[in-house]
């Protein structure tokens, strides 16, 4: 076996969380002390290798250790037990901007992060024209990265980083700003570095992402790893024993986005009632669910319909649940409810994501469409790799050597 | 062959050499850096270059009027006598000044990229060492058209120059990583500067105190040793003095190890301490 890309040799690291600072020589010498701190162990012992070439997913709570992972990566911060060995050249895409100069046009940026991972220059303006076009920033490369938005910071970032020949790739949170379009670019240029033996670590509160993408997934408690595996047992693990209502809030918050106006009648919010009637994130396969979605008309609005579609983590569209099919509705001016009854949620285990449209089918008129907007999971007792989950039952006839008859119906477990 | 990175608690000697292996890689940082400072002083500007003489020319005029019309020193030709130690100790002083705090203004990369911090003061200091070299060219016009014998000790200047940027890369190395945990470093560094220019010769000749006990305790200084040696060169038309040469050059060479064994260690916390 060869020497893995990253070993992380029980790593631990201790921050001293102050509460008062002594920051002037004179404090010092008057008090004879730094200040009043305690200590957190923001890494406790923490073991993992990563062989060359794999994408590890690192998930968690905040402040549970998985940026400080990263930092001890890169070098700059220190364990204070135990050792870490990373082999290659390590790019870091540790926070937005990893380390822009605001007076500096995008271009000098280029020029100055490729210069602070150790490239020679020649090298730097040698990936220049495509680290430009990567990052889709046209002319605006010339301008001063202090008037870029934070998409335009992270798209730059990205693009640096991802075209430096990385052996080790780091990433924290970086892909959270951005586009949905230019996600996907990023994505398939993590698969392509993937596909040259690039090792890749990506830190995400997005469990979509991570599952989609990674190979493997770790978990991080408190700073210590609390599960290390497959992408879909770390996952259910990491959401079934977390808190509840942290667990969802991983699950990513339900968004409504109003990049695109809406036409006269728009989505205010969606939530997934259980059969008790709470509100709920999490299901199981065959649960009874409620989809309950207000909105607000600001007209009357006659033919009117809903759709919830649910989709995979992975972008498969699963079910589409057209109201017209039923007939359309007249929504009078105002706000109004609108509720999607599934009395047995016939969906595999896994993360999934419902859209939600209305829209007018006569005319194709579509007054809102929120994409995604409600993530949520589906548990089942039996892991599967499919999407459906039907009531069936098996039937068998007699052998001819056995009289008995066995009868299984095979539900799903509420 | 993919180079290992192998990160611990200790500071042991193969972390020490695996620091300056990293140097050599990021050699292109340094130029980048170095001409960013050289860009940052003339930007703007249209006369460039020649901004960076005029706070040096301006003192030598007031230096000139009050030692040689008040104060009467016997001092020949003292605007050359001036120039010769005033331009290197500019160049000395405004590195350390800019080095100081350099750390801590750069906190934004510090936090979130690996690299040679030490470039970062590094770079202030070369920019004004480069820039000493065309001052150079414009004190030797200077001391032409006062008629001042000059010959092959201006040679030593190859030797001089390099020694105190060693001396001076030094000093800003130790300074800088110090302010990252104690602020007020900044204010004894602004305050050390002034009562060092005074007690170096370099409006006043050593051999004034000669006879004197200031004489001898001026001489533990070694920043004396060097502007000695300058205004030997400049002014005298004679070699630095060997024992001044020698000491300078053992002493640039410790502070140059230790400020950089120093930097070592701090700078393992400067991404949690800036």
């Amino acid at each position: 076996m060869s020497e893995p890309a990253i070993r992380l040799d029980h790593v631990s690291k201790r921050y001293r969380l102050y509460r008062r600072r002594h920051q002037s020589l004179k404090e010092v010498l008057v008090r004879r002390s730094f200040g009043e701190w305690r200590d957190l162990w923001a890494l406790d012992d923490v073991s993992v290798d990563v062989p060359q070439g794999q994408i590890v997913g690192i998930i968690g709570e905040n402040g549970s250790g998985k940026s400080t992972t990263l930092k001890v990566l890169s070098g700059i911060i220190f364990p204070d037990r135990g050792e870490a060995r990373v082999r290659g050249r390590v790019t870091s895409l540790l926070e937005l901007g990893a380390g822009f100069q605001p007076e500096y046009s995008g271009r000098e940026n280029i020029l100055l992060y490729g210069a602070l991972l150790g490239l020679r220059r020649s090298e730097i303006e040698a990936g220049l024209d495509a680290i430009i076009e990567f990052s889709e920033l046209g002319s605006r490369i010339e301008d001063p990265v202090k008037n870029f938005s934070s998409g335009m910071y992270m798209r730059l970032g990205f693009s640096i980083a991802v075209h430096l020949h990385p052996d080790v790739l780091l990433i924290d949170e970086a892909l959270a700003v951005g586009d949905a379009a230019f996600q996907r670019k990023c994505y398939a240029r993590l698969e392509e570095l993937h596909g040259g033996g690039c090792t890749i670590l990506l830190v995400s509160h997005d469990l979509e992402s991570v599952a989609r993408f990674c190979q493997r997934a770790i978990w991080l408690h408190r700073g210590r790893v609390a599960a290390d595996g497959p992408v879909a047992e770390t996952i259910e693990r990491y959401l079934d024993i977390s808190s509840r209502p942290v667990a969802e809030r991983e699950l990513g918050v339900p968004i409504i986005d109003r990049s695109i106006p809406a036409g006269d009648v728009e989505v205010i919010s969606a939530r997934i009632l259980n059969a008790h009637g709470a509100e709920t994130r999490r299901l199981n396969s065959g649960d009874a669910a409620t989809v309950e979605v207000r909105y607000l008309a600001r007209a009357d609005v006659p033919g009117a319909a809903f759709s919830f579609n649910i989709s995979r983590n992975d972008g498969l569209r699963c079910v589409e649940t057209p109201s017209e099919v039923g007939g359309t509705y007249s929504l009078a001016k105002g706000e109004g409810v609108a509720r999607l009854h599934l009395p047995r949620l016939g969906l595999h285990s896994g993360l999934y994501n419902g859209s939600i449209a209305v829209y007018e089918p006569a005319t194709g008129r579509l007054h809102d469409h929120q994409d995604r907007m409600l993530p949520f999971s589906v548990a089942h007792p039996r892991e599967g790799t499919a999407v459906v989950w039907l009531d069936y039952e098996w039937e068998l006839e007699p052998a001819l050597h056995s009289k008995r008859t066995r009868r299984e119906a095979n539900r799903p477990a509420v | 062959m993919a180079v290992t990175h192998v990160y611990t608690r200790g500071v042991g000697a193969g972390y020490v050499f695996g620091q300056l292996r990293e140097m050599l890689d990021h050699r292109d940082l340094l130029i980048l850096l170095t001409q960013k400072e050289l860009k940052v002083k003339y930007k703007g500007t249209a006369l460039g270059f020649f901004w960076s003489l005029l706070n040096p020319l301006l003192m030598m005029v007031v230096y000139t009027a009050v030692f040689t019309v008040i104060a009467r020193f016997p001092v020949e030709r003292y605007p050359v006598f001036l120039l010769a130690a005033l331009l290197p100790w500019t160049a000395f002083s405004a590195s350390i000044l800019g080095a100081t705090n350099s750390i801590v203004l750069n906190y934004n990369l510090v936090r979130r990229v690996r690299f040679p911090v030490e470039f970062i003061p590094l770079s202030i200091v070369l920019a004004y060492v480069v820039n000493l070299v065309p001052s150079i060219g414009i004190l030797f016009l200077f001391a032409l058209g006062f008629q001042q014998p000059l010959g092959w000790p201006l040679l030593s200047l190859v030797l001089l120059i390099p020694l105190q940027a060693m001396f001076t890369i030094g000093i800003a190395l130790i300074v800088s990583s110090l302010t990252v945990y104690l602020r007020d470093v900044e204010h004894l560094v602004t305050l050390g500067m002034t009562v060092w220019f005074f007690g170096t010769p370099v409006l006043y000749p050593l051999s004034i105190f000669r006879g004197k006990a200031l004489y001898v305790v001026l001489q533990l200084n070694p920043m004396t040793w060097l502007m000695d040696s300058y205004h030997r060169v400049w002014h005298e038309n004679a070699w630095p003095q060997p024992g001044f040469l020698a000491a300078y050059a053992l002493v640039a060479i410790v502070i140059l190890v230790a400020g950089q064994l120093l930097f070592t260690r701090l700078s393992r916390r400067f991404a949690e301490e800036v």
